[in-house]
This record gives C-alpha cells, sequence and structure tokens, in this order.
C-alpha cells in the first residue's frame, strides 16, 4: 500500500508547490492537501509524513505545532515557512519537527527535503544545526509546563488586563491571581510580567 | 527591536531566473505553466486585498495578507514581490503605504516578465 502525505497550508500555491516536489521526491506518494490545522488533525493517525506551514488561520505558531507534534510523535513533520531563521529552526528541531525548509527554497531542495524527511531522516539547514546542537529548553517548552489555570492568567495578562480585572473576569480572588502570576514568572524563568506577555507573543507568533 | 529598512526599489530582480530554470527542470514545462497562471491571479488580486486592508486602518490584516501574499512569491521565485511583501510585514505603518505602492508596481512588471518568459 502506498504512502499518505497530509500537505497543510493555507495557500493553495504554496500546497501545490508542495505537491509537486512530493511527485518528483516519492511518486505515487497519495497526497491529502489542508489549509487547516485541524483537518490535519483529524486525517494525521492515517498518514506517513506532514509539510507544515507555521502560519494557518487555525494555528498559533509554534505552541499549536508543539501540541500537534504531541499528539503525533512519530510522524515524520517537515516545516515548511515563509519565516526563515536559525532560531526558529532550533526552536523547531527542539520541539520535535523533522526538518525546516523556507518557502524560498528551490524545488529541488524542497525534493531532497521531502525524500529525507519520508525516510526518517531530518533536514536543517547547516547554521540551525549548529544551535540545534546547543539548544536548552526553549521558550514553548517552558510555557507548555504551565498550568492551564496559569496559562489563562498568562493570555489575561496578555490582553492587558490588571489583576483585579483577571480576579473579576476569570472568577478567581486577586490573591489567587497573584500567585498565579509569581508561578507563571518562575516557571517562563522571566523578571517581570512584560517578558513572560513577550514570551508568550513569540510561541504564537 | 530592529530597525525597519525599507527594500532599495529595484533592487531585487523581478524573477529569481536560477529559481525558476531548477523549478521547470523538475516539475517540467506543463506543470510550471499551471502553477505560474496561479500566480498571475494572485498578482492581478492580491496587492489589491493589501491596499484595501491598509487604507481601512487593519494592520494585522495587512501584514498577514502581505506573509499569504509573500508565500506564493517565495515558492515561484518572485524575487521583489517577495522582498516587498516581506517588507510590509515588518514597516512601521508610515512606511507601509510607500512599499504598498512599489508593490503594486512590482506586481504589475512581474506579471509582464513571466509573459515574457513564457513566450520566450
Amino acid at each position: 500500500m502506498g504512502k499518505t502525505a497530509i500537505i497543510v497550508d493555507d495557500h493553495p500555491m504554496c500546497r501545490k508547490a508542495t505537491a509537486l516536489a512530493f511527485a518528483a521526491a516519492a511518486p505515487g506518494t497519495h497526497l491529502v492537501e489542508t489549509g487547516s490545522l485541524s483537518d490535519a488533525r483529524r486525517m494525521a493517525a492515517d498518514a506517513d509524513m506532514v509539510t507544515m506551514d507555521l502560519s494557518l488561520p487555525d494555528s498559533r505558531g509554534l505552541l499549536s505545532l508543539s501540541e500537534f507534534r504531541d499528539q503525533f510523535p512519530d510522524l515524520p513533520m517537515l516545516v515548511i515557512s515563509g519565516t526563515a531563521n536559525p532560531a526558529v529552526e532550533q526552536e523547531l528541531s527542539v520541539l520535535g519537527a523533522d526538518g525546516f525548509l523556507s518557502k524560498e527554497a528551490s524545488m529541488p531542495e524542497m525534493v531532497e527535503a521531502i525524500r529525507t524527511v519520508l525516510g526518517r531522516g531530518r533536514w536543517f539547514s547547516a547554521g540551525a544545526q549548529d544551535a540545534i546542537e546547543d539548544a536548552d529548553r526553549t521558550e514553548v517548552q517552558r510555557i507548555r509546563t504551565l498550568t492551564a489555570a496559569q496559562l489563562r492568567v498568562l493570555r489575561a495578562m496578555s490582553d492587558g488586563s490588571l489583576n483585579k480585572q483577571i480576579a473579576y473576569d476569570l472568577d478567581l480572588s486577586e490573591i489567587t491571581v497573584k500567585t498565579h502570576v509569581k508561578a507563571i514568572l518562575k516557571k517562563l524563568a522571566v523578571p517581570n510580567r512584560t517578558q513572560a506577555i513577550l514570551m508568550l507573543a513569540r510561541a504564537e507568533q | 527591536m530592529k530597525a525597519f529598512i525599507a527594500p532599495v526599489p529595484g533592487a531585487h530582480a523581478l524573477l529569481d531566473q536560477e529559481q525558476l530554470d531548477e523549478l521547470i527542470d523538475t516539475i517540467g514545462f506543463e506543470p510550471f505553466m499551471d502553477f505560474v497562471q496561479s500566480f498571475i491571479a494572485e498578482l492581478r488580486l492580491r496587492p489589491r486585498i493589501i491596499g484595501d486592508h491598509f487604507a481601512k486602518g487593519d494592520r494585522d490584516a495587512t501584514r498577514s495578507s502581505a506573509h499569504y501574499f509573500k508565500g506564493a512569491a517565495l515558492s515561484v521565485g518572485a524575487a521583489r514581490v517577495a522582498a516587498l511583501t516581506g517588507a510590509i510585514e515588518r514597516a512601521p505603518e508610515d512606511d507601509t503605504g510607500p512599499l504598498i505602492a512599489q508593490l503594486h508596481r512590482a506586481s504589475m512588471q512581474t506579471e509582464q516578465a513571466i509573459h515574457e518568459l513564457i513566450d520566450a
């Protein structure tokens, strides 16, 4: 039975480019295209590989990708994005992606990246690979150590709410909110709430 | 925060010829033609959508549409359009209007260059 790959990108042209690369890299692969992460989640259990854009309408960037990876830990995953820099690649590697490709990559490079990841290899740029080897716990991993309640408080903080307003909105006491904020700062290893909010924003880019 | 540096008009080629050659070599001319027709439709549509979002003062939608267009431009080797959409994503508000005007021009020129490439 042939292999199945899911191509996740909200732009039809980018999906088409990836499909053309698959046709060259692994002819006969059954391709399923979608523009949404929720569709990909629904179909991933039966797939042999997924290619994933980082900016999807129903995605919160690296955080969503990390959750997807937790749900499907063994599925070969190649991230194809218009946002390219070694820091993003490093973060993706730590989160468990098997490869990263910029959308400006040439078609032969895309073909080779797909072939490699489908064959359970890894595909990162040389510069990022060096950093990956030295990587410590990433910001996304730190955010994912937060409890659901702490994450709700952090989201409320990022909306600009002060503790009193957060307490009212989440039906908590102000003391509980302060306790959550202290725990959030400690878990994220940041000195103040502004840094915590910025970390969440970066993770959800 | 890094300072925003706008791309110099005309500094990027309209089309990345090497990327296009590799694309045609890998997928063949007919699939390339289908692919590039989709991009021509984008060139005609997307700059106007980005401009409309900007005119309404919707900064997030402007950036998001520019990013969306950039992905398509990168995949087909439309270097100048990719550079300008990337700049619109990062630009402060005061710089965005002139960049969108450049994007309109670059989109028309890119379509012309694609037609010349196809006819050659």
